[in-house]
């Protein structure tokens, strides 16, 4: 083997590709930003058979970010370039390709990383688009691996992130450096992103549990790079931070064995990940330095109440329902009036959390949603009815989304039908 | 037992050729070669390179553009390497990454030592 050919990180690949397109982007513009994939996409299978036969070299980015500037460069000079020619006016400086340095090169990264953030969260881009764009461009995501972590097709990736570029062909190029207002009025977009990148991971139907978390992980990741920069963090920011680690800590208890799901009153705390607590608890201290509290603060205060509580029983139920009360003003959905139902019967009983639904009057949506008829069957199991708890389990069971919740209800199902033999 | 000198010719499916690997995927093919390489040391005595897609066909009549091969399949690349048998050839060609690719052949030709 050649010199110097030690063992590449797992994804070093990924990680590289969205670090290389985000300097390649800043320094030859945005709109160019197709163009700039496929210069990097090339320097890396140029990469991949070159290496191999005369060893990975001593600084593999640097060699890499060569090969891609200038076959971004020999694009560029091609007569009739569809994208834009050298001479045009808002083409980057072209002549400043020293080699960067490593330590500028490593924060010009950092920022360069959270600029095509910014550039993703384009309020022209369609809101579907911007995940995408963000896992292909930032992430190092294929359009398969896309799909299969979004749970679509990829032919609906590729037309998503196709409505992305168009939009960004005709983007100009002053983004180069925005200015802060422009940055503040786009945070709240920023940050929506990256709340969906990571629900997608902790939430989604997606079987696979690595491809899941290595979502969370890039949510996180990037949620760090927002946080760590004077200009780009916030307090929304720091408490999506927050509530990201919170959540984050329970992802090896939520699961049993056999990968089945666990609910929070079956979960092990001990196996709870207490550094991620306290790196969650740490930003949400910082989130409160200023005077907001979005639906970031009050979803990361409810994850808290949870991490902190000794166990389930001795759960502070009636701050949570007071923070779901705050939830349900600041981003009003029945999701969050069901979850405080379910709160408050834990706190006051099942009478309570029923008259809530009750009063409710859920969208369809919400009442074909499995976890509606799952909370139903689940108060009436402790009223003692079990004919009804029956019913809706059954219910809720035939609507479940996926053999994880379905394996989850199945067993509910089962408590509900012991549950009254006992009794009897 | 005397050695052989193996000639390893790449051949894809035309409709793969122009596949775009994700990295994720280029960075697990890019272990492979390494693995191969160091499996075979010894026994893989070039690498060899990749080839290019377009280029010309000359004979004595005219000159002309490819493709070469059969319409279905393109030429992608080649490698030498050296055996003590041709079952050995065979079982180094066997753990070449190149035929990970969907389609992928290796046509494994002795060379004559001229």
């Amino acid at each position: 083997m050649g010199p110097g050919s030690a063992p590449l990180s797992s994804h070093w690949f990924r990680s590289e590709y969205g670090k290389l397109v985000s300097v390649l982007a800043r320094r030859f513009g945005f709109h160019r930003l197709e163009l700039v994939e496929d210069a990097v996409q090339n320097a890396l299978l140029v990469a991949l058979r070159h290496w191999p036969k005369h060893g990975t070299p001593d600084d593999p980015s640097a060699w890499l970010y060569r090969v891609a500037k200038n076959r971004l460069l020999d694009e560029m000079r091609r007569p009739n370039e569809r994208h834009a020619s050298l001479d045009d006016a808002t083409s980057a400086p072209l002549t400043a390709d020293a080699q960067p340095s490593d330590a500028t090169f490593a924060s010009e990264i950092a920022d360069d990383e959270l600029r095509l953030l910014f550039v993703c969260a384009d309020e022209a881009i369609p809101i579907e688009s911007r995940i995408v764009l963000a896992l292909k461009v930032l992430s190092g995501f294929g359009t398969r691996e896309i799909a299969l972590r979004l749970f679509t097709s990829e032919e609906n990736v590729q037309k998503r992130l196709a409505r992305a570029r168009e939009r960004l062909r005709e983007l100009d190029t002053s983004f180069e450096t925005p200015a802060p207002s422009v940055l503040r009025a786009r945070l709240a977009a920023v940050h929506q992103i990256l709340y969906l990148l990571f629900n997608e991971g902790y939430s989604s139907m997606q079987p696979d549990r690595l491809i899941r978390r290595e979502l969370c992980d890039e949510a996180i990741r990037l949620a760090h790079r927002l946080a760590e920069h004077p200009d780009a963090r916030s307090p929304e920011g720091d408490a999506l931070l927050a509530l990201m680690y919170l959540h984050a800590s329970r992802f090896d208890a939520r699961v049993d064995g056999a990968g089945g799901l666990l609910l929070l009153e079956e979960q092990d705390r001990s196996l709870w990940d207490r550094r991620k607590i306290e790196i969650g608890l740490h930003f949400l201290g910082r989130s409160a330095e200023g005077d907001v509290f979005s639906r970031y603060h009050a979803e990361a205060a409810v994850s808290v109440e949870h991490a902190l509580a000794p166990d389930y029983a001795r759960t502070r139920w009636h701050e949570i329902v007071s923070l779901y009360e705050i939830l349900e003003r600041l981003a009003p959905s029945p999701l969050h009036t069901l979850n405080r139902a379910i709160a408050l019967a834990e706190w006051k009983g099942p009478d309570a959390g029923l008259a809530v639904l009750e009063a409710l009057k859920p969208p369809t949506w919400l009442s074909g949603y499995y976890l509606w008829d799952a909370t139903l069957g689940e108060l009436a199991r402790r009223k003692g009815e079990r004919e009804r708890a029956i019913v809706f389990f059954e219910r809720a069971l035939a609507r479940a989304p996926h053999p994880a919740e379905k394996a989850l209800l199945a067993r509910r199902l089962e408590r509900a039908r012991d549950g009254d033999s006992k009794r009897t | 037992m005397s050695e052989q000198k193996y000639l390893l010719l790449y051949r894809n499916p035309v409709d793969v050729a122009d596949y775009q690997p994700s990295p994720e995927e280029m960075q697990q093919v890019f272990e492979q070669w390494n693995a191969w390489k160091e499996r075979f040391t010894g026994e893989i005595l070039d690498v060899g390179d990749g080839l290019l897609p377009g280029g010309k066909v000359l004979r004595k009549e005219a000159l002309t553009d490819g493709p070469f091969i059969e319409a279905k399949e393109v030429m992608g690349g080649y490698s030498i390497i050296q055996a003590k048998s041709w079952e050995r050839a065979v079982e180094i060609s066997k753990e070449c990454p190149f035929l990970f690719s969907p389609g992928a052949s290796i046509e494994i030709r002795p060379m004559a030592g001229y």
